[in-house]
């Protein structure tokens, strides 16, 4: 196993959790619907947040 | 009254009062769970809907009666459930398509990227605060490893006082307990009623059973409703009996199970890329010639390589042997295969049927027999009845076979077949296929493990080389065959006439045997001897596939190796290709990039690394075993044997080659081939399996470190005299004439 391929191999890994992480995060981090139509609600969910 | 207690307590294995305290309590956990009936009884009232419904639509379509309960909520319970609802997504399917857009829209919303990037940040800014705090306890442990191997040889002997104390836990306590509970487990298994009642329990507690229910419910609705947003309802109903099992079980077994399941598919991944590879080589040798030379330089792998062709090519022959066998079978499907098959198998065990030739001429003989049968105008039943009063006739000659209402000719618009000639092609396919030994004929000794599995009926082989569990290795091992070169000889033969027939042929240093034609200018067609000038190798190398032939496929396979391609002479050389091993890659286990073993490989080098500076430090500055010594040899040892064992069941390495015809003018035409280390390297054969050309030399009785050394940096006469050269003996002789 030469480095090139292992290093391709843990920054994949990371890219990859990464990714994961973030499509998790979103899915906790939804903006409600109302949020969306006024940006004065926005303000406030981010400070409830 | 006590006695008569002790007696009946006495009197049954301890162990089955433990399993019976253990189902008392697990039946006690049912008050955690006491949606658990209600929830299956639900189901099976979904499961009777769904049936009336599923009877309803086929009647009346579009006009049915009975509403479906299935895509409803559960509703029954007996009590309010003690399990937290996990409500990851809406009950309706119009909820999850609306939050699935404005998913959609945060996940490319920048202050969500900010956010997450925020968030990373944090957890980072975490594992480097918590990293800074352990910065000083990684301080003082590489302090107590130099203080280990420090420069203060210890007079101690034998074990430190802690390792003793830590061993004497460990053989008193720990491997007891372990061997206690490997021994109750096994006793469970051996008392299916205690663990039969324990999963159906946790299979009723974790609604799994009415899972099971609601699935065929679901199944059974879908049919004929076609209903596709249903499916979400199931999913997130789904969702809803699995609540209660997923927050029972505790997260770190949660953790246990994913990393479980994770390295399962990774595995699982593996092994299809095993298979794969192996099929790539069987279609590279499925493009190759009968004969085949393959040449490197040394320690590039050419023996390894050919005898990975061989395991690669008996397999081939089986598997096209079988091919045969299905493919006759289907070209007179009603003929009674299975008398042909007790048949040949009782002649070939009392060896009357030993090779192709046998079984062709054996076959002929029936259908001579059969044929009369046809002209003279029987019907099945009356030659049966012929048969059966005619004591001369000793067999019938017809298996049986209903040639009045099936046909026994096969027309394929290319020729007609004759049933015989079809019997014929099967007899020599099972002859193949049911070698009980190997089809591999060597002149170096081969391990293989192929099974045949044979209850009477149709045997058949198993030759994945993936699953083979080493421990039961010499169960099911055995050795290939002993090559006799007179089998390959046309001409004159050293001993005895031999008929070719299947099989694979390897050879290794072919080139030491078969010699060029400089080397053979002393040896002549014309001596009375074999050599091999007269013994018509070459010819039989040209005409060998003539030999074997079953079904228009061949059955005959010649692999051999050298280290340069001139040292055979071209005669030979020009039949077949040639294949030169260019490079030889590095091996590697073929795990997907996320499994946890590339995941872990860093740090496992770096901790072997690490572990072989300071084993050996260690082990030269002392002689006595520390508990540190003892449990950094043992852990990096469990992880090293982790490692080997990922590396032989799914290493893999590329060798990268050149093919040439054997006139060796042509351009090198490039491939591959992949060395299996599960496949090849499992003991197959010795690095060093011509080691015996030297066991008959007298041993050795000098140490190394006795051979005389030279002197000074130029040898001087006398001791150049002492290296039994020629050139040095010429110039000595020449000093003594002069002088």
């Amino acid at each position: 196993m030469n480095i090139p391929r292992r290093l391709i191999y843990i920054f994949s890994a990371l890219a990859v959790t990464f990714l994961v992480g973030y499509l998790i995060y979103t899915g906790t981090h939804i903006i409600p619907a109302e949020a969306e139509e006024s940006p004065s609600e926005e303000i406030e969910y981010e400070e409830s947040d | 009254m006590k006695s008569r207690i002790k007696a009946v307590f006495l009197s049954r294995d301890y162990r089955h009062y433990i399993c019976y305290c253990i189902s008392v309590g697990i039946l006690a956990l049912g008050f955690l769970f006491p949606n658990a009936l209600p929830r299956l009884a639900e189901t099976f009232r979904d499961l009777g809907l769904s049936l009336v419904y599923y009877v309803g639509e086929i009647i009346s379509p579009g006009s049915n009666v009975v509403a479906p309960s299935v895509n409803s909520m559960p509703s029954w319970q007996w009590a309010e459930s003690p399990w937290e609802p996990i409500e990851l997504f809406p009950y309706t399917y119009d909820e999850f398509t609306a939050l699935l857009s404005r998913y959609w829209s945060t996940f490319v919303d920048t202050d969500n990227i900010l956010g997450y990037l925020e968030f990373v940040g944090d957890l980072l800014y975490y594992v480097a605060r918590y990293g800074m705090l352990l910065l000083p306890f990684v301080l003082v442990l590489v302090i107590k490893l130099r203080s280990y191997t420090s420069g203060n040889p210890s007079k101690r002997k034998g074990k430190s006082k802690a390792l003793r104390g830590f061993e004497k836990i460990l053989f008193k306590v720990v491997y007891p307990t372990v061997a206690w509970i490997k021994n109750f487990v096994a006793f469970v298994a051996q008392n299916k009623k205690y663990y039969t009642l324990w999963v159906t329990l946790f299979l009723l507690y974790f609604n799994l059973l009415s899972v099971i229910v609601a699935f065929f419910a679901f199944y059974i609705y879908f049919s004929v409703a076609w209903d596709g947003e249903s499916i979400y309802v199931q999913f997130v109903k789904l969702l809803y009996d699995l609540t209660p099992m997923i927050r029972f079980i505790p997260g770190i077994v949660w953790f246990v199970i994913g990393i479980v399941v994770y390295n399962y598919i990774c595995t699982s991944m593996a092994f299809a890329r095993l298979y794969h590879y192996e099929a790539c080589n069987r279609s590279f040798l499925k493009k190759r010639g009968v004969v085949t030379t393959v040449y490197g330089v040394m320690g590039s792998g050419k023996t390894q390589l050919i005898t990975s062709m061989a395991l690669s090519a008996e397999v081939e022959q089986w598997d096209n042997a079988f091919e045969i066998l299905l493919e006759k079978d289907l070209m007179f499907p009603n003929f009674p295969w299975q008398r042909l098959r007790d048949y040949l198998r009782v002649k070939i065990n009392n060896r009357e049927l030993v090779d192709l030739d046998a079984v062709r001429a054996r076959i002929q003989t029936l259908r001579h027999g059969f044929d009369n049968v046809i002209r003279a105008g029987y019907t099945p039943a009356t030659w049966k009845a012929r048969v059966k009063e005619d004591k001369r006739i000793k067999f019938d000659y017809t298996f049986g076979y209903d040639f009045e209402h099936y046909a026994y000719t096969y027309n394929d618009n290319l020729k007609i077949t004759h049933l015989y000639e079809a019997i014929e092609d099967y007899a020599c396919a099972y002859l193949v296929y049911t070698v009980q030994t190997s089809v591999i004929f060597a002149n170096y000794s081969i391990r293989l493990d192929s099974i045949i599995n044979d209850v009477g009926n149709m045997p058949l082989r198993d030759t994945d080389f993936f699953r083979r569990d080493p421990r039961l290795m010499d169960s099911y091992s055995r050795q290939c065959h002993i090559i006799n070169y007179d089998m390959l000889r046309l001409g004159k033969r050293m001993q005895r006439e031999f008929k070719l027939s299947f099989g694979v042929y390897v050879i290794t240093e072919i080139d030491k045997e078969r010699k060029n034609s400089l080397e053979l200018k002393e040896t002549k067609k014309s001596d009375e001897e074999c050599n091999q000038n007269n013994d018509l190798f070459n010819a039989c190398l040209m005409m060998c596939r003539h030999a074997a032939v079953i079904a228009n496929r061949v059955f005959i396979r010649i692999i051999a190796d050298l280290q340069r391609p001139e040292a055979w002479g071209a005669g030979g050389r020009e039949l077949g290709e040639v294949v030169y091993i260019a490079e030889k890659g590095e091996l590697y286990p073929v795990l997907p990039f996320f499994s946890p073993y590339w995941l872990m490989e860093g740090l496992f080098s770096w901790i072997k690394n690490k572990w072989s500076d300071f084993h050996a430090k260690y082990t030269h500055i002392r002689r006595d075993e520390t508990l540190f010594s003892y449990v950094a040899n043992n852990v990096t040892s469990k992880v090293n044997k982790h490692y080997d064992k990922v590396n032989g069941k799914y290493g893999c390495l590329t060798l990268e080659l050149e093919l040439q015809s054997g006139r060796m003018d042509g351009e090198a035409q490039k491939d591959k081939w992949r060395i299996l280390t599960k496949k090849d390297r499992s003991a197959r054969y010795k690095t060093d399996c011509l080691s015996s050309v030297f066991a008959t030399y007298e041993p050795n009785t000098m140490h190394i470190d006795d051979f005389i050394c030279y002197a000074k940096g130029v040898g001087s006469l006398r001791e150049n005299g002492l290296q039994n050269s020629y050139f040095q003996n010429d110039i000595k002789r020449m000093h003594e004439e002069a002088a």
